[in-house]
């Protein structure tokens, strides 16, 4: 319990400024609603549908309905996903590679409790930081959404973006926490980990632009669930079992490997 | 000139795969993607011919910006651009907060020469690092958009293209390096790196949301935005003032922290 409230202390002032971000960005989006809708720039909606795909990609819409409000807050979450993502990345390699890069493994080994156990604490302050970050995002959501009060409510959708926000942060999260606890060098996990987060991104970005690359979508945990599939109120069952597997062996791995590795003091 | 070559030396590796990174992004970007785009955008490129140009022009659509190569090549420098980014905050941050953040300051500071001369030498082998990412950089862009061009390619648009990466190259390392040394206790380079990189990279998206034309001044990646840059042929020029400013602000701020910082031997 220590260990948990000690981590939970040292990314406070992390998880502030991460929330004032979402705020920002969730608040000042939402906000802008009422501009967007009115302006009438976006009713040219029906003339995109005609229009390949690699166009929505340059008019950075990625094929998102944005003439209703769930559209437009589905752009909104699309661009949360990704600082989600980012945020999950940074937590899972550092939270424990940081002791051996600190040169404070040593003060936590002697403690009396077994490397499993430091693990298992450690990946649920990281879960806990998870679900902080997608409750601010949530409970931000609802109310700025209860301001703009729009036409079409989008609760469900709203639930449903949010699960899909976990399950992006979870798959990013146990990735790169399984690569801080398999490799040694501190550094070079959290090379990985950003290389995982930016090379997985980047094919992201080239699956909107071009076709014929939906075979790569099992790389890209941010094309799992798609925001068109969200709004229509479904997550793909296919792609809740890859994360699932995915996480949960990652996790499992780590369990496994930490526990009996050489710490680089 | 021992810790430039040190750190020359040091990043040899490093450099050398961001190299192959961004050479590989690019050249599957802006080369190989293209006669994909190329097929499917030449299906609707008669629907927008038929519209008069006065239409598109109040509509801000410009067509050599949707239907060349170099349109092409522009839209995908925005993820170049965060590649770039990328490279010089984690070199900034990297070299300039290594001692600071590994605690050896005193091993550096003990050596016959002034810290400010240990800053310069460190900034400038940075600079190499990323001088040399950016020759290779547009090299290939270079080749691949001449190689996969249908249509005759105006070199001048091009080459501020390039360049623009290069001024993010700097911006960034600049930005690195102040906060190596301002904040008190840098632990994690790439948490930081990636989160600011991201963070602003974010915002210059959400510009298509949020439309005002203050927020442009505050997010770096919207500096060298490409609509301006087609119809211009030239960067806008207080964007020019805000990079100025932020770079060498950023520069000169970073060296007079690193000179003049309390450090603890420990």
């Amino acid at each position: 319990m220590n260990l948990y409230l000690r981590e939970m202390k040292s990314y406070w002032k992390a998880m502030t400024f991460w929330s004032l971000g979402i705020i920002f960005m969730v608040g000042a989006g939402i906000g802008k609603y009422s501009a967007f809708s009115s302006s009438g720039t976006m009713n040219i909606g029906d003339l995109l549908d005609s229009m390949p795909k690699a166009f929505f990609a340059i008019f950075g819409l990625a094929g998102i309905p944005v003439d209703t409000f769930g559209g437009f807050y589905g752009m909104i979450y699309a661009y949360v996903a990704i600082m989600g993502a980012v945020f999950a990345v940074m937590i899972g390699s550092g939270i424990l590679a940081k002791e051996e890069r600190d040169k404070t493994a040593e003060f936590l080994m002697v403690k009396p409790i077994t490397r499993l156990r430091i693990l298992a604490i450690k990946l649920m302050a990281a879960l806990t930081l998870v679900l902080i970050f997608v409750g601010v995002t949530y409970s931000l959501s609802v109310i700025t959404i209860a301001q703009v009060s729009p036409d079409d409510p989008i609760n469900g959708e709203l639930a449903l973006m949010m699960l899909a926000l976990f399950l992006v942060m979870v798959f990013y999260l146990s990735i790169s926490f399984f690569l801080a606890a398999y490799l040694k060098e501190a550094k070079k996990s959290s090379q990985l980990a950003l290389l995982v987060m930016l090379g997985s991104y980047l094919i992201s970005v080239a699956m909107g632009i071009v076709d014929n690359l939906e075979f790569l979508r099992i790389a890209v945990p941010f094309q799992y669930f798609r925001v068109v599939d969200l709004l229509e109120l479904k997550l793909d069952p296919f792609y809740l079992i890859v994360t699932l597997v995915v996480s949960a062996s990652a996790i499992g791995l780590s369990l496994y490997y930490y526990p009996k590795r050489d710490l680089m003091i | 000139m021992t810790v430039l070559f040190f750190e020359l030396k040091q990043g040899l590796r490093s450099t050398f795969w961001w190299c192959v990174g961004l050479g590989a992004v690019t050249f599957l970007f802006a080369g190989a993607m293209y006669p994909v785009y190329y097929d499917q955008v030449n299906v609707i490129k008669p629907m927008f011919e038929a519209i008069p140009e006065v239409v598109l022009r109040s509509l801000g659509v410009n067509l050599d910006i949707l239907f060349t190569s170099l349109g092409f090549f522009s839209f995908v420098m925005m993820y170049l651009h965060l590649i770039a980014g990328m490279q010089g905050i984690l070199l900034g941050l990297g070299v300039i907060g290594k001692e600071l953040r590994l605690k050896m300051m005193d091993f550096i500071l003990t050596r016959p020469m002034s810290r400010s001369q240990v800053f310069i030498q460190k900034a400038l082998a940075i600079w190499v690092h990323l001088t040399i990412t950016w020759i290779i950089f547009t090299l290939i862009a270079w080749l691949s958009i001449a190689g996969f061009s249908k249509e005759p390619i105006d070199w001048l648009i091009f080459a501020n293209l390039s360049v623009s990466l290069y001024a993010i190259q700097l911006l960034f390392m600049a930005l690195g390096a102040l906060i190596a040394t301002v904040l008190r206790k840098l632990k994690s380079v790439i948490g930081v790196g990636l989160s600011v990189v991201f963070a602003l990279f974010i915002m210059n998206l959400m510009q298509s949301i949020f439309e005002e034309e203050w927020l442009r001044y505050l997010s770096p990646f919207q500096w060298f935005e490409r609509g301006y840059l087609f119809v211009h042929n030239a960067f806008e020029l207080p964007m020019i003032a805000m990079w100025l400013m932020v770079t060498v602000g950023s520069l000169i701020t970073a060296y007079v922290v690193y000179v003049k910082k309390d450090v603890h031997a420990v």
